[in-house]
């Protein structure tokens, strides 16, 4: 074989490795990412780590030493998050954030991370007239 | 006023680069200088412009003039002078506006480095002019920085604290001036396409304009990490959100182009290859901010959803045939007679990085566009976390490293195996010895192990191969650190990329080390309480309130022993910008080479009880120092250099090997 064709099959059979290796990988990190509504009304994800995105609900935040509960709502459907990590520095009763991690009973949800969708601008204190 | 100024001065510069435009294409047409002078002075003229509107802008800004909406949302009145400077690109359509400005930068740069190559000049003056000319009709009408706000408000907003920090205030322009970095040598290589001017001249001109911009893309990249690291209080600095790798794809393709333009210049080929790369790397940078600015993909960064996403497809598009659809006309031109000789030889090295650094790029770009493609299809959203990049990556890191052990010391077209065993029986047993110890030292992650190891091979290839050259100079009569400097000197694009290598392999161990040996633990106490992680002791003394202009601050005290030593005293803090509403972490970080210390203040009782999070993040430091290292090598690889200066070797003529057996 020629150095060019002795290349090229090597380069092929890289190539090949990491495609599969990139599908596989894709397969078991993807994470879904739904409102509460969406979740509910899948439970063949229930067993599955995802993210839900939605409100914190007023006045639903308690503390306890270390841990954090809160209600997190579409509007529709509830989930009572607990979580046992920082909270981001966004994170605020009606705000919108994210929560990964799965659920555990009924509708507790044990976040393992809670995302603030953070707003590099605030459009809607000074809307466009 | 300075509004107004501003807004003349955009709409101006739309005219103005549309002029350029029409004037040096009929330049072109009817080979009339008057009308290629006239195109040159309207490239002047509009980076002019541009600069004029940004000078409005930061007037508008110093003069908090917040009937200007920008300006209402990004500063405020307590705001400090520098963040009020700095709140220019802390929104979106600030950001655009420096984008222009770097644009400005560049075009006038790149005009008259090309005035020795009148040919090329010309067509790469139009290119130029039509990215300006998109980016002004940008601020013009789909992201106006000068917009007003009616009636205006008592005061702004302020700039969002997250963004009020030093490597936030660095991070923008030195990613821009990466981003932007990439649009010369784009311009140049449409030029050569254009005028079938194909020989190498282009691949000189191209490559310090790719290095340039790829040393601000590396900073850029390094500065957003180090701001996440110190600001996001997450103890990480590396995310893999969508908005980083936006920034890390085209630095990966022009990392490849880097190194696949010397096989060009050195054996004449992977010419068309060198191309694509090229353009590949300013389709990215658009890419990157059509990702970053239009919302298709969820992103921690969810930066505001706005006209300007289409926009950018539709000039992606456009970049995207015009560059491929050139290169295809071109291809046979391209080609040349000589070809790979032996599979064991430094252009398959190159060509195997070359391979590996595309791969991953696509391996980013798959993860990256994953989510949006499986919401267009199943209408769920997703997102594809850190494991799938990590996974994937590390092998073509791995792979990577081993190369930059092997590749520049193999010389070209062929290798004999004597060669070989020359070069690497060293190198080889200095690895195999470190990683004997470090397993006996109980390092026992498997990949970070590896890192280590092939990193140790790469530092005794550089190191053998100083020797040697510091060596022969000394065999004739030079002083020993006369010899080095001499040597490093002389060989300055050598050694730069030596030295970037070592940049690399120094944050590759960071990355390793912190990620594979990071522990934490997180607890609640009460002032005098104490708790260890680690080999550390810490104790809580107490919360304390302070004030700070607009902020309320709340301060923890926690004294840190190490065995018997006293460490001081860590002060996570927690900051409250009244203007928004909005807490903010300050996170205490005691650094040093071995690991860092990172605390976190996470939440309080009434009753002075504190949540507290510490981290041990090993190597950290390592990769900031790898960064500066990278930076500093690419620079000197970047210096002219008189003697050689990317010489094309005439094919046949056999190629001298520098690299066995010393110069």
């Amino acid at each position: 074989m020629s150095p060019r064709r002795k290349l090229a099959v090597a380069g092929a059979l890289v190539v090949a490795a990491l495609a599969l290796a990139a599908y596989q990988g894709v397969r078991s990190a993807t994470v879904y990412y739904l409102t509460p509504g969406e979740f509910a009304g899948r439970p063949d994800l229930h067993r599955a780590r995802v993210r839900l995105a939605g409100t914190v609900q007023p006045g639903s935040v308690a503390r306890s030493a270390g841990q954090v509960q809160f209600t997190l709502t579409d509007g529709t459907t509830a989930y009572r998050v607990t979580f046992a990590g920082v909270l981001p520095d966004l994170f605020a009763e009606g705000r919108q954030v994210l929560v990964e991690g799965r659920l555990v009973e009924g509708r507790i949800f044990q976040a393992t991370q809670v995302i603030s969708t953070h707003p590099t601008e605030y459009r809607e204190r000074y809307p466009e007239r | 006023m300075a509004g107004e100024i501003g807004r003349f001065a955009v709409l101006a510069a739309v005219v103005t680069a549309a002029y350029g435009i029409l004037v040096t294409v009929l330049g072109i047409r009817r080979r009339h200088e008057g009308l290629l002078e006239a195109g040159r002075r309207a490239a002047v003229a509009w980076a002019l412009l541009v600069a004029l509107a940004a000078a409005a802008l930061w007037t508008a800004l110093v003069q908090r003039d917040f009937s200007v909406r920008f300006v209402a949302v990004a500063s405020e009145s307590t705001q400090p002078l520098f963040y009020t400077i700095t709140a220019f690109w802390g929104g979106h359509d600030g950001a655009l506006l420096l984008w222009a400005l770097v644009l400005a930068g560049y075009l006038v740069a790149g005009v008259r480095a090309l005035r020795a190559h009148p040919a090329l000049q010309a067509p790469a003056t139009v290119v130029l002019l039509a990215v300006a000319l998109f980016f002004s009709g940008m601020l013009a009408w789909a992201s106006d920085p000068f917009a007003r706000l009616v009636p205006p408000p008592p005061d702004g907003q302020g700039l969002n604290p997250l963004l009020r920090n030093p490597w936030m205030a660095a991070h923008p322009p030195t990613l821009y001036l990466g981003f932007v970095g990439m649009t010369v040598p784009f311009a140049i290589v449409v030029a050569a396409l254009v005028t079938g001017r194909l020989d190498d001249t282009w691949v000189v001109l191209a490559r310090r304009w790719v290095l340039v911009g790829w040393i601000f893309l590396s900073l850029g990249l390094l500065f957003g990490a180090k701001w996440s690291y110190v600001v996001l209080g997450w103890g990480g600095y590396w995310a893999w959100d969508p908005v980083e790798n936006a920034a890390l794809m085209p630095w990966l393709v022009a990392t490849a182009f880097l190194h696949s333009i010397q096989v060009q210049e050195r054996r004449g080929l992977l010419a068309t290859w060198n191309v694509a790369l090229v353009i590949l790397a300013f389709a990215l940078t658009l890419f990157g901010t059509f990702l970053v600015r239009s919302g298709v993909i969820a992103s921690v960064h969810a930066f505001a959803l706005s006209a300007v996403g289409p926009a950018f497809l539709g000039f992606l598009a456009v970049v995207l045939l015009a560059g491929f659809g050139l290169l295809a006309w071109r291809w046979d031109q391209l080609r040349r007679p000589a070809t790979i000789e032996a599979v064991l030889s430094r252009e398959t090295a190159f060509l195997a990085n070359n391979l590996l650094l595309v791969a991953a790029t696509a391996v980013v770009f798959v993860g990256t566009v994953f989510p949006a493609v499986t919401e267009a299809l199943e209408g769920v959203r997703s997102t594809v976390g850190p494991p799938y990049f990590n996974r994937v990556l590390t092998p073509i890191a791995l792979a990577l490293l081993l190369l930059m052990a092997i590749g520049p010391l193999l010389p070209w077209r062929r290798a004999s195996r004597e060669q070989l065993v020359r070069t690497f029986a060293w190198p080889a047993a200095v690895a195999a010895a470190g990683g004997g110890i470090l397993a006996a030292a109980g390092v026992r992650a498997p990949v970070a192990l590896g890192v280590f190891v092939l990193a140790l091979f790469v530092l005794a290839t550089i190191g053998l191969e100083l020797v040697r050259g510091v060596r022969v100079r000394a065999a004739r009569g030079e002083p020993v650190l006369t010899a080095l400097g001499q040597l490093l000197w002389h060989n300055r694009r050598r050694y730069g990329g030596y030295a970037a290598h070592l940049g690399v392999v120094l944050m590759l161990a960071g990355i390793a080390g912190s990620s594979a040996f990071a522990t934490q633990q997180q607890a609640t106490v009460a002032p005098g309480e104490r708790f260890q992680l680690g080999a550390y002791l810490f104790e809580f003394r107490g919360l304390a309130g302070a004030q700070r202009p607009g902020i309320d601050v709340v301060e923890a005290e926690v004294r840190v022993w190490r065995g018997a030593r006293d460490l001081g005293v860590l002060r996570p803090r927690r900051l409250f910008y009244r203007a928004q509403e909005q807490p903010m972490h300050e996170v205490a970080i005691r650094s040093s080479p071995r690991e860092d210390l990172y605390a976190i203040l996470a939440d309080w009782t009434p009753d002075g009880r504190a949540t507290l999070r510490v981290l041990i993040h090993p190597l950290v430091s390592w990769l900031w120092a790898g960064g500066a290292v990278l930076a500093a090598g690419a620079l000197l690889a970047a210096l002219p250099e008189r003697r050689r200066q990317a010489r094309v070797l005439p094919v046949g003529e056999p190629a001298p090997s520098p690299a066995v057996g010393a110069p």
